[in-house]
């Protein structure tokens, strides 16, 4: 009997489950193509497994980007209309999970632009204040001594939301894309077109200002 | 060991553990109070962000978007009921207002245009290639006229059964008022070689504000020069008969004099 030093086979072990994760990550992408093919002929159910998958994150996103339920629906109805009329122009290049990204972050960036321009952001944070009026005064925190206790409160929640809302569309997609949806860098580069570098300087820049918002409300 | 008066700009690194002189990064955050409390507002600033609860769409998100993507196409008349009702890019105010600035510039522009031939109201005689004119066209025209000559030109003017206006006023001569003189007479120098005619005199020098301009024109035209002129505020009168020369007809061609007065 042939017996492995356990270094052996810990190294075949790894080996199997990086197999393993490649053959998934590889199955997924020709998964979401071959659906995207049926959904081009017509097959309305492949659009549908494909919108299944990827709905909740895309309203995810687009509340991120809009930071309101009903613009949220809207604006994520709108981006997979978008990408269904558009489904002709997916060549395959990319994932289609990249590819749908791509044009909900487009959606997402141009309404957040036609929502600010109408002052839509200035009239809800007005209305969230006077509400906050009404209810009893909010605690400050301590935060020099533990900030992290005040992640779970739904206040905080909303404030953080509202710093993004105040963030430049540039800087918002990015803060949106790795901060809250957790994508890589790489996935970031691919959907934005962007070089690693500008979106990491980006990232830092959009992070100092919802830092200085937070700390200027909080403490 | 790199000197770090402040390390803001190194936060991004020193988050993500990217910072190749982390050490001495490490050791600045304990000396310096200020840098510290920065990074940990920082380091806060991202754990929310990072921690910010999903939102869940609403249950009818599948069904509404199903409805979207596959309900059937409108009819036209769908489409023009709804025209109004594309929230949020066009609210019914909007879209209301908007239907009743297109009616008036659709009412305003065809009324300029309800003589054929002339596409423009300014002060001058801007036109296209004089088309004939219909006599019920004529009769709309703002006409400021009064007969000067008698049934019998018409027929030799015009040529055809039914007189226009022009016929009828029987027209020598005719005063155009207009803001712009020298405009309006460009506007004629222009219109003049589409219907063959010429200008032969032009003589400026009669009185402050006022321009008068022989021309020569084929009889056939004559209908449309002055139904153009009329309808650009030119006005016969007795003393511009008096004042200015006849117009003479050589058979084929006629000679007019048109007055142009600048009007305040």
């Amino acid at each position: 009997m042939v017996v492995f030093p356990e270094t052996i086979i810990t190294w075949l072990c790894l080996n199997c489950v990086s197999l393993l994760l490649f053959s998934t990550l590889i199955e997924n992408g020709d998964e979401d193509k071959s659906l995207v093919v049926r959904s081009v002929k017509g097959d309305r159910e492949a659009f549908g497994v494909l919108v299944e998958k990827y709905y909740k994150k895309i309203y995810n996103l687009a509340y991120r980007f809009v930071g309101d339920t009903e613009e949220a629906n809207d604006l994520a109805q709108e981006i997979f209309t978008a990408a269904y009329q558009n489904l002709k122009k997916f060549r395959g290049d990319a994932k289609f999970s990249t590819w749908l990204f791509q044009i909900a972050t487009n959606r997402g960036k141009n309404r957040f632009k036609y929502l600010k321009r109408r002052g839509y952001f200035i009239n809800r944070s007005q209305a969230d204040s006077d509400d906050d009026k009404d209810s009893t005064p909010r605690a400050i925190p301590d935060t020099s001594t533990n900030p992290e206790t005040m992640l779970a409160g739904k206040q905080i929640q909303r404030l953080v939301q509202e710093a993004i809302n105040e963030l430049d569309p540039d800087h918002k997609e990015i803060v949106i894309l790795r901060d809250i949806e957790g994508f890589s860098y790489d996935e970031i580069a691919q959907i934005l077109n962007l070089p690693e570098g500008t979106t990491k300087s980006r990232l830092h820049r959009a992070r100092m200002v919802v830092k200085d918002k937070l700390k200027k409300v909080l403490s | 060991m790199k000197d770090y008066h402040h390390i803001t700009e190194r936060f991004f690194e020193l988050q993500s553990g990217e910072l190749n002189d982390n050490h001495a990064a490490q050791l600045h955050l304990k000396s310096c109070p200020e840098c510290s409390e920065e990074f940990k507002w920082y380091g806060f600033a991202v754990g929310a962000m990072n921690n910010l609860e999903e939102v869940s769409p609403p249950v009818n998100f599948l069904a509404q978007l199903e409805d979207r993507l596959f309900a059937p196409k409108p009819t036209l008349w769908d489409q023009f009921r709804d025209f109004f009702a594309v929230s949020p890019y066009m609210p019914l105010p909007v879209g209301v207002s908007a239907l009743a600035v297109l009616l008036i510039v659709g009412s305003v522009v065809y009324h300029d245009s309800s003589l054929p031939g002339v596409v423009s109201s300014t002060p001058g005689l801007v036109a296209s290639p004089v088309q004939p004119s219909a006599p019920t066209t004529m009769v709309n025209a703002p006409v400021q006229a009064i007969s000067l000559g008698g049934p019998q030109q018409v027929a030799s003017l015009g040529g055809r059964g039914v007189p226009n206006i022009a016929d009828l006023i029987g027209a020598d001569s005719f005063t155009v008022e207009s803001p712009g003189v020298d405009q309006a007479i460009a506007s004629l120098k222009q219109v003049l070689p589409g219907i063959k005619g010429r200008m032969i005199e032009e003589n400026s020098n009669r009185m402050p504000g006022e321009s008068v301009v022989g021309v020569v024109i084929p009889s056939a035209e004559y209908q449309r020069l002055t139904t153009t002129l009329i309808n650009h505020g030119a006005v016969t009168t007795r003393s511009s008969q008096e004042i200015l020369p006849s117009a003479k007809k050589d058979g084929d061609n006629v000679l007019l004099y048109i007055r142009f007065v600048h009007k305040r």
